[in-house]
């Protein structure tokens, strides 16, 4: 009798790191995707009804507040600048010569006319600090195991009020993600579809983004050039370093 | 004549029960000239703005446009190319000029007032939105100036004044953001609450370069130099373009203003109904107090048709002097309102926030309205006194007579 408690024991134990809870895998999902600072080049390839756009940048980020872009291409975009510091956006336009703040629901709108929003961009906040986490039934995603996780909000800052994820059980990427308003619609709805392994983490470096609220448009956002944990000269997140000439 | 004669002396008999009729008669037929006069100033006013500041006497876009123009797709453009101006070519066709209409964010840091900006040609605009003359201080814009005509209410939302500099962030076609530093040149009033509080006006070259849409527009509106053909000079442009071709007729504004004046003939109805109820009431009074009198007339050898006639001749000067009050007043008033306007803004400080047009409204009467007001007070009078006249002459005489 003894041994068959003893066996029991030992078969629960050895079981119990693959049994993680909704808690455990979002903790190594933030764990990827929020950096303490990263530089990177970036595309965004903008697919409206067939219609196709890129537009290349380039930026840096720093904890979960503090983040700086600057457009490169093309020709037209080029010298357009945005920083975020805390709650706040600014944007510097060459034309203006002045930085002019992004505020409130403005946030949620298009990032240079792509699917993503300039919240969607600078987001780097954890998930575990926002949502209430519920474990759904595993499935396969893209050809890989998936964890299925529902996120729903517990606090009111957040763009999207739920998030179903499907996280990849060896790299603990979300390798999908629907997004959804409080009233269940869905609003975006994002496919990673390359993933890069650093030191310490994986990293998504090829991001499709479709708005659903948008009729046949898709972004496809590309990183290049990442480097992770790097230090970053203060004065970059800086109003004067938005607008210098 | 001598029927004439007794009617004539009839009505003057009881002199103040003809007056309160004549009186009902005139009021009526005064309140239907005068609110017609109203109406149709209103409608003229409202055609005229839509007209000039939106959709000129044709307005055209690209099909796409017309469908989304809700969400102002700026991809959705016309090249201004010397083929398109070929297409608009005619005789029929006065002035064609291209705009850009654009959502913008306005605001000294934070952008908190969204507003909408229209990019023209600042000369031939003089003809189509006549900008100039609304300016209400500051200068008109010229082509190649990143200068701007500000509505007044957007100026005071905005606390700027002529010489400042305003900064506008916008996107481009590319749907990049994009911005300007305009100086407001001028401001100007047309009255129009919605127009004056969220309107700005800039040059059309300037317009294109900020958006993106070098010698292209998103509308193009043509003046006509008999806008009753718009109609068939809009037809035979379509048959030359798939670009959406639009008569001012068609505006949406417009037909539903047409429908609404349909709503108005019914107001003219109650009014008239009213006054019918008057005049009947009237009449009734006059021939069942004289029901022994008409027997009389009717034992002294009076046949009925005469009887009929004496009375419907009686109705009939009070109609046609009733009548004849009544347009007298309803002209006059009319008509003066028609050159002094009638200023609503004056009764309301919110008047004019949310109507589609000017606080003042010149009226707008016509031949048409101040002869078929004073026919129809007429025949109307004679119409309703015919009930009871009929029915008091069907009487006997000796019935007649018995009566109190």
């Amino acid at each position: 009798m003894n041994n068959v408690v003893i066996i029991v024991g030992v078969l629960l134990f050895s079981m119990m790191p693959f049994a993680q809870t909704g808690i455990e895998i979002i903790e190594r999902v933030d764990n990827n995707r929020v950096v303490a600072s990263l530089s990177y080049k970036a595309t965004l390839v903008i697919n409206i009804a067939g219609k196709v756009r890129e537009k290349s940048f380039e930026g840096f980020a720093e904890g979960e507040d503090r983040a700086y872009f600057e457009f490169t291409a093309p020709a037209r975009d080029r010298g357009t600048r945005f920083l975020q510091i805390d709650d706040e956006m600014w944007m510097y336009i060459p034309a203006v010569e002045k930085a002019t703040k992004i505020a409130g629901h403005m946030l949620r709108q298009s990032l240079m006319g792509s699917d993503f929003s300039y919240d969607d961009f600078t987001e780097n906040k954890e998930l575990l600090d926002m949502y209430d986490i519920e474990m759904l039934e595993s499935d396969t995603c893209l050809g890989a195991t998936c964890y299925v996780l529902e996120l729903t909000a517990n606090v009111a800052e957040v763009s999207y009020y739920r998030r179903k994820m499907w996280v990849s059980e060896s790299t603990y990427i979300p390798l999908k993600t629907n997004l959804y308003a409080k009233s269940g619609k869905l609003l975006k709805a994002v496919t990673v579809l390359e993933v890069r392994e650093f030191d310490t983490r994986h990293y998504p470096v090829r991001v499709l983004m479709e708005n659903k609220l948008r009729r046949n448009t898709s972004t496809e956002l590309i990183l290049e050039d990442i480097q992770i944990d790097i230090t970053v000269p203060s004065n970059i997140f800086t109003k004067a370093y938005l607008e210098r000439k | 004549m001598y029927i004439l004669k007794l009617a004539f002396r009839n009505f003057f008999r009881n002199t103040r029960r003809s007056i309160i009729s004549g009186v009902s008669v005139a009021l009526a037929i005064a309140v239907i000239i005068f609110a017609r006069s109203y109406m149709k100033g209103i409608i003229e006013n409202i055609s005229e703005n839509t007209i000039n500041l939106i959709s000129g006497h044709i307005l055209i876009t690209t099909e796409e446009y017309e469908r989304r123009e809700r969400m102002i797709p700026l991809e959705e453009s016309i090249e201004l190319s010397p083929e398109f101006y070929g297409l608009l070519e005619s005789e029929e066709v006065d002035v064609v000029s291209g705009r850009i209409k654009f959502g913008v964010l306005l605001g000294e840091e934070d952008l908190s007032v969204p507003a909408l900006g229209y990019a023209i040609d600042p000369e031939k605009e003089r003809h189509i939105a006549r900008l100039d003359r609304r300016l209400q201080k500051g200068a008109y814009i010229a082509t190649g100036e990143p200068a701007a005509l500000f509505g007044r209410e957007l100026a005071k939302r905005l606390d700027v004044d002529i010489g400042d500099t305003v900064t506008i962030i916008t996107r481009t076609a590319y749907d990049s953001p994009t911005g300007i530093n305009l100086v407001i040149n001028g401001i100007f009033s047309t009255g129009i609450g919605g127009i004056d509080r969220s309107l700005f006006y800039i040059p059309l070259d300037i317009g294109q370069q900020l958006l993106d849409l070098e010698g292209r527009a998103t509308e193009v509106v043509v003046l006509v130099r008999n806008p009753d053909k718009a109609i068939a000079i809009a037809r035979a442009i379509q048959m030359r373009t798939d670009l959406s071709v639009v008569p001012y007729q068609y505006n949406p504004l417009l037909r539903y203003i047409n429908t609404f004046s349909i709503v108005y003939s019914l107001f003219y109805l109650i009014v008239l109904l009213v006054a019918c109820s008057a005049i009947a009431n009237t009449m009734l009074m006059v021939v069942y107090e004289r029901t022994r009198e008409i027997g009389m007339l009717k034992a002294l050898g009076l046949n009925t048709f005469s009887i009929i006639n004496l009375l419907t001749i009686e109705a009939g000067i009070i109609g046609l002097i009733g009548s004849s009050v009544g347009t007298l007043l309803g002209g006059v008033l009319s008509y003066w309102l028609k050159y002094r306007g009638l200023d609503l803004s004056m009764m309301s400080s919110t008047t004019s926030a949310d109507m589609p047009f000017g606080p003042i409204i010149y009226f707008s009467p016509t031949s048409f309205i101040i002869v078929s007001g004073f026919v129809f007070g007429l025949l109307v009078t004679i119409v309703v006194a015919l009930l009871p006249i009929s029915k008091v002459t069907r009487l006997e005489p000796a019935k007649a007579l018995k009566s109190i």
